[in-house]
């Protein structure tokens, strides 16, 4: 809380020193939401979020971006709910950053950000807010480039992030105490903080207006972990001194349309992902080693609609998706592994409605549907065939 | 301030009365002005005449005022050449770098031209932006009035660019229609509203960053359950697991489950000790090993166990057991079963006290029975089994002292226990939750409790048969 306080007094500071221009912008949202796993009632809360930017414009060319980013969700989302019994009660974050943002020329623009997010996830009743398994705390400076108008580009992004993760409540059981001391022969070594990881990413986004009307964008970000506790499994079920490291490409498309007439937008959206990971698994169960564990491609491909009826804007997208491991096979329903590798296959709709009932504030439907089928057959401990939805109704209120 | 830049200029006109001249108005960083073929760095109210060649290095911008009223402003890595600056009749030739042009009104007869590689621009009161990169190619924008161009060797047709929007020309190629500006205005005519946009843009662009950030970190979360290391007991705990292999010896391999709870630790450690040398592949040994036939291998196989060492514990309790093969065609046989209460030692089995015999004693509901074991010492005591749950939970209570029991919970990884139909179809679709409790027992809510997945007990040969 102190670090909140003193984070605001700067900014004020900051803009009294300067006398300059704030304009405020930001986001309210709140409303109920309820989640369903194979047509059973999972979790139902409320959720509430806010964004709050008070942008304060230094001159012309200078502008800094203090901003406060807060959410909590009393209820499971789309991605909290695949694979079943993860457990969860409520999740609560807060993210403080600072961006400036100068304009070099009138085409280009350089920014640079720092921030420091909090998220607190209770799993069970009886957990107290901070003391949560999967809480962490993450760390980012970044520096990003903008230009309008470069190459065939009407906007151009080219940005490198620095972020680190930090998960303080989790330390491997074998490294714990408890967990030394049960070994004095031989003890398993798998590293304490194994979660914690260090990160570089790096964007480039564009973005092309073949007419005023249809544009096509696309994202790349190339993502590089460095995991300096985990230590690699070989192939023995012991531990290597070398520690993880992780090389993820994400590449997002998407074109579309809007037909000024009718009111109606159409478009197509892809999404693909490689992760390629240096961990290795075994299963000390069944003595089964897995090269490379997380090692996967992911494709996404589908239409992305929306019309408006009169105030009334609807918005559909219908994702189809396919996540292969490249290493990791397939256990039959006793947990017996098969040669054949794990495939994933799903479809994710999403739906939302949004009607604005005063100015500024809109009353919002959003309804997620995911249903996967996998060739894995082994759901002992984690569902891989499922359907899930959830449905969220609030008022969203922006300025 | 203002007014001593007119006067100033006014004298420097008076000057230079006779030739049309440039004043430098502003300079910053490296801006230079070809003198007597040498390049010479220029200060602000440096004056250029007609000829003169001007140019900007990387940091360099450049602001011109010319007799007629009009501006140029250069940016950085440009060169221009003033090749006439009459105010009749204007003339400037932009080889690469882009420059900005605020023209004054023209009266009948004058002109302003910017000649590039690729084009020539006439204008009449505009104002208007010319770029050309190292190909030629040239860029022309305009903000305010109209500008005409052509291709600089008379390809196509001229065209006309109106207000807010831009044309491209490539040396050698007939210039296009132009287009409109898809970009905002220049920064000074932004408005509020077109600021807001912009600061609502970077906080939407930020929050997709953020997001694919805290996807790199929820992943791990999904990954720790995907793999079993979280999931919910029977009594309802949220319990982490870890399972290990480690190798204390080249013939043995110790397995290693550690449970943790909000309020206590369990660990249930098995070490196996083989006839030889482990390869790296434990599952080439243990498939030998662990599938012997019912009737016993007819000759050696090429690994066997020769011992299993056990301990299961909340930290303070312990149970220890080792079951024992003397020789690869002899029965495996339970020789130590020790129970230590808050570290005291209480030996069942063990230490001059070995099993003679084992009776089994059927009850009449079939589901439920005793075996009694007899002792070398002359001692024995039974283990009462009953497995008349219709849910799959087993228990185990033996006739030592302090009300010893063993509880089997069967269970998914939410806790719920199996039907007893589905266990009996399939035992090793469940999680098996051992609980052991003793009168005596000093740890935590006088339990030990650790779940693990069934097939783990039965190959460490715990008591249960």
């Amino acid at each position: 809380m102190r670090l909140v306080i003193n984070y605001w007094l700067l900014v004020i500071c900051l803009v009294n020193l300067t006398a300059a221009e704030i304009i405020p912008v930001g986001n309210i949202s709140f409303g109920g939401n309820a989640s369903y796993f194979e047509g059973e009632s999972q979790t139902k809360g409320i959720d509430f979020n806010l964004i709050y930017v008070p942008a304060i414009k230094l001159s012309e060319r200078i502008s800094i971006l203090p901003g406060i980013y807060l959410n909590y969700s009393g209820a499971k989302s789309v991605q909290e709910l695949i694979g079943g019994g993860t457990l969860y009660q409520d999740e609560a974050g807060i993210n403080l950053n600072l961006r400036y943002i100068r304009k070099m020329r009138e085409n280009l623009k350089l920014k640079m950000k720092t921030g420091y997010k909090w998220d607190y996830l209770r799993e069970t009743k009886d957990e107290d807010w901070g003391e949560g398994l999967f809480d962490y705390e993450k760390f980012t400076i970044g520096v990003e480039n903008e230009i309008k108008d470069f190459s065939v580009f009407n906007k151009f992004q080219v940005a490198i992030d620095y972020f680190t993760v930090k998960f303080p409540n989790y330390v491997t059981l074998a490294e714990s105490t408890y967990g030394k001391e049960v070994s004095t022969e031989a003890a398993p070594s798998p590293g304490g903080n194994i979660l914690d990881f260090n990160a570089i990413a790096l964007y480039n986004r564009g973005l092309i207006y073949f007419t005023s009307n249809s544009i096509f964008n696309y994202e790349l970000i190339y993502t590089f972990k460095d995991f300096p506790e985990q230590r690699i499994v070989k192939k023995n079920g012991e531990f290597s001194d070398d520690t993880r490291s992780d090389n993820k490409v994400d590449i997002s498309l998407l074109y579309s349309k809007y037909i000024k007439d009718i009111e109606f937008s159409w478009g197509i959206k892809s999404n693909l992902s490689f992760n390629r990971s240096s961990q290795n698994h075994y299963d000390a169960e069944r003595y089964e080693y897995t090269p490379n564990y997380y090692d996967y491609n992911e494709y996404t491909i589908g239409p992305v609609l929306s019309k408006n009826f009169l105030s009334l804007k609807t918005e559909l997208t219908i994702l189809f998706g396919a996540k292969s491991y490249k290493e990791r096979k397939v256990q039959d329903k006793n947990g017996n592994y098969k040669d054949e590798k794990v495939k994933n296959n799903y479809t994710a709709i999403s739906f939302t409605l949004s009607y604005p009932v005063m100015e500024k504030i809109k009353a919002k439907l959003n309804f997620n549907w995911f249903n996967q089928s996998s060739n894995m057959e082994y759901e002992q401990i984690y569902k891989y065939n499922f359907t899930t939805y959830n449905l969220l109704i609030g008022l969203d209120y922006e300025f | 301030m203002k007014k001593l830049f007119l006067i100033g200029m006014v004298l420097i006109q008076v000057f230079y009365l006779f030739s049309a001249t440039v004043i430098v108005a502003d300079v910053k960083g490296d801006v230079f002005a070809l003198v007597k073929g040498k390049w010479e760095k220029i200060e602000p109210d440096s004056i250029l005449e007609d000829g003169a060649k001007i140019k900007t290095g990387k940091n360099g911008y450049a602001v011109l005022l010319l007799e007629n009223g009009s501006e140029v402003k250069l940016w950085p890595n440009s060169i221009l050449d003033l090749t006439s600056v009459d105010p009749k009749n204007v003339d400037l030739g932009l080889s690469i770098g882009k420059i900005k042009n605020k023209v004054k009104k023209l009266a009948k007869g004058e002109s302003f031209k910017v000649t590039t590689p690729a084009s020539v621009c006439a204008v009449r009161g505009t104002e208007f932006m010319v770029e050309v990169d190292e190909k030629g190619k040239t860029k022309i924008t305009v903000f305010a009035g109209i500008v005409s161009a052509r291709e600089i060797s008379g390809i196509g047709e001229e065209i006309l660019i109106r207000e807010n929007e831009f044309l491209e020309i490539i040396p050698g190629v007939a210039p296009r229609e132009s287009v409109p500006l898809k970009v905002e205005a220049p920064a000074k005519t932004i408005s509020i509203t077109d600021v807001k946009r912009e600061y609502i843009d970077e906080v939407r662009m930020d929050m997709t960053k953020e997001e694919v950030q805290e996807a790199a970190a929820r992943e791990l979360k999904f990954a720790e359950y995907e793999e079993g290391k979280t999931m919910i007991d029977y009594f309802g705990k949220r319990v982490r697991i870890e399972e290990y292999i480690v190798r204390p010896a080249d013939n043995q391999f110790k397995f290693v489950a550690l449970n943790e709870r909000d309020n206590r630790f369990d660990y249930f450690t098995w070490k196996a000790t083989f006839n030889k040398e482990l390869p790296e592949d434990l599952k080439v040994a243990n498939e030998i090993a662990f599938n012997e036939p019912e009737n016993g291998w007819s000759s050696e196989p090429e690994y066997w166990v020769k011992e299993h060492d056990c301990a299961i514990s909340n930290t303070i309790d312990k149970v220890t057991w080792k079951r024992t093969r003397a020789d690869w065609s002899q029965p495996e046989e339970l020789t130590e079963w020790k129970i230590f209460p808050g570290g005291n030692e209480i030996v069942i089995v063990g230490e001059g006290k070995q099993i003679s015999s084992k009776t089994l004693i059927p009850s009449s509901g079939g589901d439920s029975y005793t075996i009694k074991y007899d002792l070398t010492d002359g001692s024995s005591f039974s283990v009462d089994v009953d497995k008349t749950s219709s849910f799959a939970y087993d228990k185990y209570a033996s006739d030592l002292s302090n009300n010893y029991k063993e509880e089997y919970y069967f269970i998914d990884d939410e806790g719920n226990l199996a039907k007893r139909s589905d266990y009996n179809a399939n035992p090793l679709a469940c999680n098996e939750e051992l609980v052991i409790t003793a009168d005596n027992f000093k740890g935590p809510e006088g339990k030990i409790d650790l779940v693990v997945e069934p097939e783990i007990f039965i190959k460490a040969g715990f008591l249960k048969e």
